[in-house]
């Protein structure tokens, strides 16, 4: 075979001859001049319709709909004109589609609050259900203006992929379920625990779930998460939001997520690091945000773990290493952690005092992190700190850490605040003091 | 090509004529060949008379250089035992720039190349060449489209002013 390259531009000369003034794009064929036009916003590919006659109808065959308000309220349109916009496109849209659709992906913006635009929306989801390709939905509005979901898209039962945000979610008492759900996504939803219950658990097949509630410090009762996740077959999981209360049936979890504000009082329920855990076997990455560990370390202080996360490879944890019953329990998840790869860790200690404080719980703390015998993590290649600034519970997690993880290549220390150069250095050297097993490691300090 | 002769070699014939010998790992990125090697894997010789030469020769520069990243992915996890995020990121942000400069061509054999695509089915580049087509309408007036890939308006005025009215939002200049 000759020089790729230079054939390449003897084929540009040869084709510019031979090929001047064709018109190569239209004789693609239907189906790939769609493909093309589902790369573009719908208002671009709305606006091919008037290239020619072949062109005439490609952008009602694209089998992924992505309908956004923004896209109809060009120039002075007013937020009426925009919305009434909206409602014929996609009505003409739906009516005039000839081929499968398989995406309907819907970002309505302010229009939701009204009332022609959930009529319409209820109108396309009830056309949507009756057709049997259709596998994934999206709807977004905005946080302000939640929009009430039609309880006959519970009907569209073919549904794989369903992402909602900011809705108001009421699910109809006939619901069978999604026989063939794998990926479900609640951002900022309205919707009791208890429906949040019944749609994980006649989704069969879940693979992935994320929950998240929307923005905190409001008093909104639906910030509380009240769980019971029952999902034989789900892979990864991400919850954040206000934690209540927590129980998990998850046996195949891969991947697990909690980022949880605790307040105590109102915490209802119980939940403890060995119940998550022990219902966690196959989990290889795992995180726990804002208080949640703390508030899982507070109420378990065994001796030892009765289980081993044999396949945890990544562990990220909002930590407080000033407080001994989180260092206590952090250095048992360790232990039981054979295998871990990555640790991420931020430090959410609040007393920011002197670097050298000699309290009691520091000191505690600094105790805890006492190398003990023969413990040391194989596998551990990085570890990254966020919010340190180098007190001395820190300094005793790192001496520890970097006495026992042999093949450690990358230390990341993210500094809480920017500090002149000097004191940059006076942190580097102490860095470089501390005795290190791994030769092969390299430090870096943000 | 000189491989490793252990490897299979394959035989793809251009509809012109031209044989390509390419290695059977690099012919297995056209999902449509994969196909016909699994139906029957004692073939060598597969004649494509739906791509010229001069296309075949790109279609198999883009497979080439796809799986030589690849192998060379591997071959870093292998021996480290994890693959090293940096080093990832730079290999995938060299690959991109490879693709990009890869499709610096013009609209004839850009056409020709997502024919060839989608008839060898080879989601990657279908996927590239597509995207480089959407990106030369996004945008963009029906007009200069029209310039771009020498489009014949055969509409008359009045119906492309009826087509106009059923969606005008959409032809409005945007600001």
């Amino acid at each position: 075979m000759d020089n790729p390259i230079s054939k390449r531009q003897k084929t540009q000369k040869e084709t510019a001859a031979s090929d001047e003034g064709q018109d190569f794009i239209s004789n693609l064929p239907e189906d790939v001049r769609c493909k093309i036009l589902s790369y573009l916003s719908t208002r671009d590919a709305v606006r091919t319709c008037i290239l020619s006659s072949k062109w005439r109808y490609t952008w009602v065959m694209i089998p992924e709909l992505s309908v956004k308000e923004d896209d109809f309220g060009f120039s002075t349109a007013s937020e009426q004109m925009t919305r009434a916009r909206l409602v014929k496109f996609v009505d003409i849209l739906l009516y005039l589609h000839n081929g499968p659709i398989f995406k309907f992906k819907l970002e309505a913006g302010k229009s939701c609050r009204e009332n022609n635009v959930r009529v319409a929306f209820i109108r396309w989801i009830l056309h949507l259900s009756r057709r049997k390709e259709f596998y994934e939905f999206s709807c977004s509005s905005s946080s302000q203006h939640l929009f009430y979901l039609p309880t006959t898209l519970f009907l569209c039962r073919g549904l794989s992929i369903l992402n909602l945000h900011d809705c108001r979610i009421n699910l109809p008492s006939a619901f069978e379920g999604f026989k063939l759900m794998r990926v479900l996504e609640l951002q900022g939803c309205v919707i009791s625990g208890d429906d949040i219950e019944k749609l994980v658990s006649s989704c069969p097949i879940l693979d992935e779930l994320v929950l998240r509630t929307a923005s905190f410090g409001l008093s909104n009762p639906y910030n509380e998460l009240s769980l019971k996740i029952c999902a034989p077959k789900l892979k990864k999981l991400i919850i954040h939001g206000r934690f209540v209360s927590l129980l998990l049936k998850t046996p195949c979890l891969v991947k697990a997520c909690f980022d949880l504000e605790v307040r105590l009082a109102r915490v209802n329920g119980r939940a403890n690091l060995v119940e998550v855990l022990g219902a966690l076997p196959e989990v290889e990455v795992l995180g726990f945000h804002q208080q949640f560990f703390a508030y899982l370390a507070a109420r378990c202080l065994p001796d030892c773990l009765p289980l081993t996360l044999d396949k945890l490879k990544i562990l990220s944890l909002d930590v407080n290493l000033a407080s001994p019953e989180e260092v206590s329990v952090m250095r048992l998840l360790l232990q039981n952690a054979p295998n871990l790869v990555e640790l991420n860790l931020t430090n959410s200690t609040t007393d920011r005092g002197d670097r050298f404080s000699q309290t009691n719980s520091t000191m505690t703390c600094a105790g805890l992190w006492e190398i003990g015998s023969g413990s040391f993590f194989m596998s551990l290649r990085v570890v990254e700190l966020y919010e340190f600034f180098i007190s001395r519970s820190e300094l005793a997690f790192l001496k520890f850490i970097l006495a026992s993880a042999p093949l450690l290549e990358q230390l990341t220390v993210i500094k809480e605040q920017v500090t002149d150069a000097r004191e940059k250095e006076a942190v580097v050297e102490i860095l470089k003091r501390i005795p290190k097993v791994s030769q092969i490691l390299q430090i870096t300090l943000e | 090509m000189a491989r490793s002769s252990t490897e299979n070699m394959i035989t793809l014939m251009s509809s012109d004529g031209e044989e390509f010998m390419v290695t059977e790992k690099v012919a297995r990125e056209c999902t449509t060949i994969r196909n016909m090697l699994e139906d029957d894997c004692v073939i060598t010789n597969i004649p494509l008379p739906n791509v010229t030469s001069d296309i075949l020769s790109m279609v198999i520069e883009y497979c080439m250089e796809h799986v030589a990243a690849a192998e060379k992915a591997a071959a870093e996890t292998a021996e480290k035992g994890s693959s090293s995020a940096p080093a990832a990121a730079k290999a995938n942000k060299d690959l991109e720039e490879w693709d990009k400069a890869f499709m610096n061509v013009d609209v004839y054999t850009l056409c020709d190349l997502i024919l060839a695509a989608n008839y060898l089915n080879v989601s990657g580049l279908l996927d590239l060449t597509i995207q480089t087509a959407a990106n030369l309408i996004k945008g963009k007036s029906p007009e200069q489209i029209r310039k771009t890939f020498h489009i014949q308006n055969d509409l008359s005025l009045e119906e492309e002013e009826k087509i106009r009215s059923q969606t005008p939002w959409a032809f409005e200049k945007s600001e």
